[in-house]
């Protein structure tokens, strides 16, 4: 009431580009793209869009209409090109200094940063830095990048175009999964990689945004299984595992955290060895397509971590018109699900049980291959603090 | 024939602008004064907000309340063409409707003033608003360096 009875006692402000409320109201409409343009309008406008605050909330803003992002597979070398997708327009924009030749591509898209692996030889870096030589004008990817047999982890945020290659990890000949965690703060996030030491015994490691380094959290019998995704929910990362118990495959899921703490959760009984693990509002989901029973579909949520509660939400067929092949991940967008095979997406909303297909980019051929897709979000978020 | 009531507002420059309840209602800080010292037949200063730009906003304010039931399409044209206004016009409509508190108004504007600065430059952006360039030239050209993807 106070507030509304001082704004009667007013004063005449000289330019509506100096009241700050007014002013993020307005920026806060426009894209990342723009943004960038006008931070440099003057000084004022550069202090208000670089604040933790401003950039806070443009993501808050830019969540509530997620897209997608994925990438082709190309032989021809150059740069990542990532496509990120609405329901009409498809914008390409490529990462300065991620050669897309050969990459591994995406792991994980976070408040508008992208987390990459690449398993790149020093040789082969060589060879595209020849051919194309000044695609690493912005680069220190290529520059520190020349070592071998370690992955190399970069953070990218493909709407600013910034790009972090994380300091190395140690070499080893069997560099292993690698997950990312982020929050509490919009400026934190955790990336966790697995290194085999001896049967049965993993070692883990943590690379922190605050600290900027890695260290050992120590070692766990577990490792996440090789082809599985990962997740991140309130800080905790969940991956698919697969262990031998009495001579039986058994999959299960491994979790860590915030305090780096692991965890092993049952998954239910009847589920397949390869199921794809999803965030449905706020909940660690289990999707499973049942290929032998046409291309049914499970989603099982969660209901407690500690007794390994799983309750059956969802059933459904992937209609045989579409011909999909076996389904290789499934990404969430809202109510949305996105199944995909390395040729066809197709798209399932849950609200309506309706089914489309989602038409890539039409300028391209169909035989090309299309990786992992995501949900993703731009922000104005740096990849390094 | 049903009683309306009515409020008076009197502007900056001290015109009256009588008007039905319910169109001043939308006006938050308006809605606040009445609710809390409920005046009868009192005149209500807005102080902020002179005699053209309050008599646009009103202009919204009766559109927005008379065409509750009109349908989305017609609606969007209507508001269209109402912040198709120059760039001072605009500056004193978001100024009164951030002062009356009348969100969808602020948001309009918003929107509109967004939208004109989405594809310019710094130099063209700075030009329609008349803002001063306060970075020096080399400030200016390691923008051009660190962010000239984004200029093209």
């Amino acid at each position: 009431m106070d507030d509304y009875g001082s704004k009667l006692k007013y004063t005449q402000n000289e330019n509506v580009f100096e009241v700050e409320e007014i002013l993020t109201n307005i920026l806060l409409r426009l894209p990342v793209k723009s943004l960038l343009i006008c931070k440099s309008v003057c000084k004022y406008w550069w202090s208000l869009i670089c604040s933790r605050s401003f950039m806070n909330l443009h993501l808050i803003q830019s969540q509530e209409n997620p897209t997608y992002v994925f990438h082709r597979y190309t032989l021809r070398g150059g740069n990542i090109h990532l496509l990120t997708k609405t329901d009409e327009e498809t914008t390409e924009r490529f990462l300065p200094g991620c050669p897309g030749f050969y990459s591994k591509g995406m792991i994980c898209s976070f408040n508008g940063l992208i987390c990459c692996i690449d398993m790149q030889s020093h040789f082969l870096r060589k060879r595209i830095q020849r051919k194309t030589p000044d695609i690493h004008i912005y680069n220190p990817v290529i520059v520190k990048g020349l070592r071998r047999r370690t992955l190399d982890i970069l953070i990218c945020n493909p709407a600013t175009q910034q790009v972090l290659l994380l300091p190395p990890t140690p070499e080893s000949n069997y560099p292993g999964k690698v997950g990312v965690s982020f929050g509490p703060t919009i400026n934190e996030y955790k990336v966790f990689q697995f290194f085999y030491t001896e049967v049965h015994l993993y070692e883990c490691l943590v690379y922190s945004s605050i600290t900027g380094s890695w260290k050992s959290i120590g070692t766990i019998a577990h490792s996440p299984s090789g082809s599985s995704n990962h997740v991140c929910i309130n800080g905790i990362v969940y991956w698919f595992s697969i262990s031998r118990i009495d001579g039986r495959l058994v999959g299960h899921i491994l979790a860590v955290d915030r305090e780096e703490k692991f965890s092993i959760i049952r998954i239910p009984e009847e589920e397949t060895l390869d199921p794809f693990l999803v965030n449905l509002e706020g909940c660690l989901c289990l999707v499973s397509v049942h290929k032998l029973d046409q291309n049914r579909f499970d989603i099982w949520a969660l209901q407690d971590s500690m007794e390994s509660v799983w309750i059956k939400k969802w059933s459904d067929y992937i209609p045989s018109t579409f011909d999909i092949e076996p389904v290789t991940s499934v990404a969430v967008r809202k109510n949305e699900i996105l199944f995909a095979d390395p040729k066809l997406y197709v798209l399932y909303n849950m609200r309506t049980r309706s089914w489309r297909n989602f038409n890539r980019d039409r300028k391209h051929g169909t035989e090309e291959l299309f990786s992992v897709p995501m949900a993703y979000t731009e922000s104005l978020l740096p990849c390094k603090y | 024939m049903a009683f309306t009531k009515k409020v008076t507002l009197k502007s900056s420059d001290g015109e009256l602008f009588i008007i039905d309840r319910a169109v001043a209602l939308q006006s938050r800080t308006i809605q606040y004064v009445l609710e809390d010292t409920n005046p009868v037949d009192a005149i209500i200063p807005v102080p902020a907000v002179d005699a053209r730009t309050l008599s646009k906003v009103l202009e919204y304010c009766k559109k927005h309340l008379i065409d509750l039931n009109t349908d989305f399409e017609d609606y969007s044209k209507w508001d269209k063409d109402f912040v198709d206004a120059e760039v001072w016009m605009l500056y004193d409509l978001i100024m009164a409707a951030d002062y009356l508190h009348i969100p969808p108004l602020i948001d309009l504007i918003c929107d509109k003033i967004a939208s004109m600065f989405k594809g310019q430059t710094p130099d063209k952006i700075r030009e329609i608003f008349n803002i001063d360039n306060d970075f020096s030239k080399e400030e200016e050209e390691d923008f051009k360096k660190k962010s000239g993807w984004a200029f093209k």
